[in-house]
This record gives C-alpha cells, sequence and structure tokens, in this order.
C-alpha cells in the first residue's frame, strides 16, 4: 500500500507506536517519531513509496525524537538514533524533517558496502544513466532536480549506488535535496515542483527538499546502466560547456567524492575503473537549465 | 643513484594500475593513496606492469618511443622518477650484482 493511501492519523500513529515501515529503493526503513513535522513531511514527499507490513526485514530502524530532558521545552531540539544508537549531536526542533533526511543518508553511506557509493545524483533517460558527481554546492542536486521535472527518471539524490558485481547504478529515489539559491531556481523552473517544508539556519543555510516524481518511485526496482560521468559546476552567468574529461582524471575525481572507496579497498578501484571504461566522462559548466537539459537529453537519445 | 639496477613492482600485489591512453591512476591498497601519473610516468609504468626491466632496457623503450630534445637529460629523469615512484611504494629498485 503506498503511503499516500493512507490518513495522517494513522501515519501518525504508526510513527508514534510501533514505527512506519517503507520501501525506499533497494533498502526497508522503519521510523518512529513523535514529531508531528516529520508526518507531514513524509505526506507531502514520500507519498508514492509503498509501506511494508510488519514482517519485512528492516535494514535501518531509525528514530526522530525529542531528547527525553528539560530540552524538550527550552528551546527543544531532536535527535537521531539509528538502532538505539545516536550518531549524532541533537539539532533545533525545526529540523527535525531534514534531520531525518540527513540521518538516512548517513545510514546508507555508513552500512551498503555491497554498492560503490559515489556523492552524485543519478538520473535516467532511455535507459542511458548519467551520474553527475561533485562536491557540495556545485549544482548537481539543482540539475537533476530540473532534469527530473523535464521527465527525466530520479535514480538517486546526494548518493549514486553502483552495484559491483554488475556496474549497474541502483535507484533510491528520495526528496532530492535543495539549498539556498536552487530552491527559488527550482520553484521558478518548474512552479508543480512540490517542495516540502522549508528549514532556515541549518549548517547547510536554508534548506527545502523536492517530492520525487512518482513514476521514478514507482521504478525504483529497476537499475540502469550508466553512460555519461560529469562534474557540474554551476556558474552564474557562465555557458553552457561540456569538456571531455580524460578517464584517468574522471576516477581520480570519483575517488574523492566517494563515501566508501577507502572501505572497498581494490573492490572500489576496480569498480570505478569499470565504470569509466563503461562510460563517457565530462565537466561541465552551466547556468541555464534549459540549455543544460536540452543537450542531455540530445546525448541521450 | 644507482646506474645499474633492475625495476619492477612491489611483491606483495599492494600496486593496482589502470592504463588509458597515456595516462594511468594507481591505487595503493596498503596506503589507500591513489595516483594520476602522465605521459612518461605512465609509460615507465606500463612498462614495468607487463614486466621487470633494467635501467638500460627501460632508457632503451623511452629513446625509441619518444621524441627527446638534445638537452634532454634522459638518465638522470629516469632515475630521478624511479626514486620518486620508489619512495611512493610503487615500484621497487633491485641493484644488479
Amino acid at each position: 500500500m503506498k503511503l499516500s493511501a493512507s490518513s495522517r492519523k494513522s501515519i501518525v500513529q504508526s510513527l508514534a507506536g510501533k514505527g512506519l515501515s517503507l520501501r525506499i529503493g533497494s533498502f526497508n526503513i522503519r521510523l518512529r517519531s513523535s514529531v508531528g513535522a516529520v508526518a507531514d513531511h513524509l505526506i507531502c514527499l514520500y507519498g508514492a513509496f509503498n509501506i511494508l507490513d510488519g514482517l519485512d526485514f528492516i535494514d535501518f530502524n531509525v528514530a526522530i525524537n525529542p531528547p527525553l530532558s528539560l530540552r524538550r521545552y527550552l528551546r527543544p531540539q531532536v535527535n537521531f538514533s539509528f538502532d538505539g544508537y545516536f550518531p549524532f549531536k541533537p539539532l533545533p526542533y525545526a529540523q527535525a524533517p531534514a534531520f531525518f533526511e540527513w540521518g538516512l543518508n548517513w545510514c546508507i553511506a555508513s552500512h551498503s558496502n555491497q554498492f560503490l557509493i559515489i556523492h552524485a545524483a543519478a538520473v535516467e533517460l532511455n535507459g542511458q544513466a548519467f551520474i553527475f558527481a561533485g562536491i557540495p554546492g556545485s549544482g548537481k542536486s539543482t540539475l537533476s532536480a530540473a532534469m527530473v521535472c523535464r521527465g527525466w527518471r530520479l535514480l538517486s539524490d546526494e548518493m549514486t549506488l553502483l552495484c559491483l558485481s554488475d556496474g549497474l547504478a541502483y535507484p533510491v529515489p528520495r526528496p532530492v535535496s535543495l539549498k539556498n539559491q536552487s530552491l527559488d531556481i527550482i520553484r521558478q523552473f518548474s512552479p508543480d515542483a512540490i517542495i516540502g517544508s522549508i528549514v532556515n539556519d541549518t549548517l547547510k543555510g536554508t534548506v527545502g527538499h523536492m517530492r520525487p516524481p512518482d513514476s521514478s518511485v514507482e521504478r525504483s526496482a529497476t537499475p540502469a546502466l550508466p553512460t555519461k560521468v560529469i562534474f557540474p559546476k554551476y556558474k552564474q552567468g557562465s555557458q553552457t560547456e561540456l569538456a571531455p574529461l580524460s578517464k584517468a582524471k574522471a576516477l581520480l575525481k570519483l575517488a574523492e567524492n566517494c563515501f566508501n572507496y577507502s572501505a572497498l579497498g581494490k573492490e572500489g578501484f576496480d569498480g570505478l575503473g569499470r565504470l569509466c571504461d563503461a562510460t563517457d566522462c565530462y565537466d561541465f559548466s552551466y547556468s541555464n537549465l534549459d540549455e543544460a537539459i536540452a543537450l542531455f537529453t540530445e546525448l541521450a537519445s | 643513484m644507482l646506474k645499474n639496477y633492475t625495476v619492477d613492482l612491489p611483491p606483495n600485489g599492494w600496486v593496482w594500475f589502470r592504463f588509458w591512453e597515456d595516462e594511468c591512476v594507481v591505487f595503493h591498497e596498503l596506503s589507500g593513496q591513489i595516483h594520476l601519473i602522465a605521459e612518461m610516468g605512465a609509460f615507465l609504468l606500463k612498462l614495468i606492469s607487463e614486466q621487470p626491466y633494467t635501467r638500460s632496457q627501460l632508457l632503451a623503450h623511452f629513446v625509441n618511443s619518444f621524441e627527446l630534445s638534445i638537452d634532454f637529460n634522459l638518465e638522470e629523469f629516469l632515475d630521478k622518477l624511479i626514486i620518486e615512484y620508489q619512495n611512493l611504494g610503487l615500484l621497487t629498485v633491485t641493484e644488479n650484482s
């Protein structure tokens, strides 16, 4: 059953009780939370995801709850817990929905070494997965958000899961994280985009999440073959420019953007090598989303 | 610097290569370091990834494969390159008897 078929009341009850279990890409997660904003975040952004019954194996048991202390009342905060362990310091109460997203990122990045995990967004069209890798602020989420607003399938934001055995990119089509001016850019670019609650004054600035297309969520079980690795750089006023990048330089840049490269050792090196063998690699600078999407759509045709 | 030596890969399989055209990426498994190496360095590593070479054999390969200017001191360049890569753990040098 999809989450959108449940009432807010039953979602709130599940979250406050035994937890709400969701299938997200390759993972089963169970979330407990007494925070109303977390329920609203799920209702707004996770409506197309399937709720699991109580019998499924759960990969990540997580919770977002206020601490059991006076901080519940004075400048309230929330904790993120994973299997009863608190990997982070608490954050302000208003950041609870974003804390869920960041915490889940950490769970996946820290515990999924069956995948090579690259700090990259991935989108797909015509069976071709394009991987947008780069440091925070390079514009990869903005670009991928705009592309999925124009019909590309969202495979993942924040992290690309590359399977070491088959080389395919596995979907985790969670909400796209948008920061600061990217929020306005996407609002103007696609007024129909659904963006959840906005959280100000985080360590990353102002943060909001865009709902993934229902069609992307429905195809969560279908991986895609990477054909392009692109290192985007958003620069206001810049020309749209796609410059070929040697495979060796691309491998080095990918290694710098991997979460678990050092943990995987030679297996990770081989995985990146195979990815570079199988793809065309580019540096990409842009400021005009329509031009960028037209270029990539042509490349994928 | 020795003048009569053989260059080979480290003995324990710590070093892994990926070669593309005139570039290569080297992964040193023990340190976790990754190195991007181009042109003559990549050429040297490509050779020794296939088999050990003596200094004189390497010099001959470089002379045959690159258009070197008259004032380029190939021997000094090769010796320095080998010391640098030896220090990074990418190859081993054995003195020939």
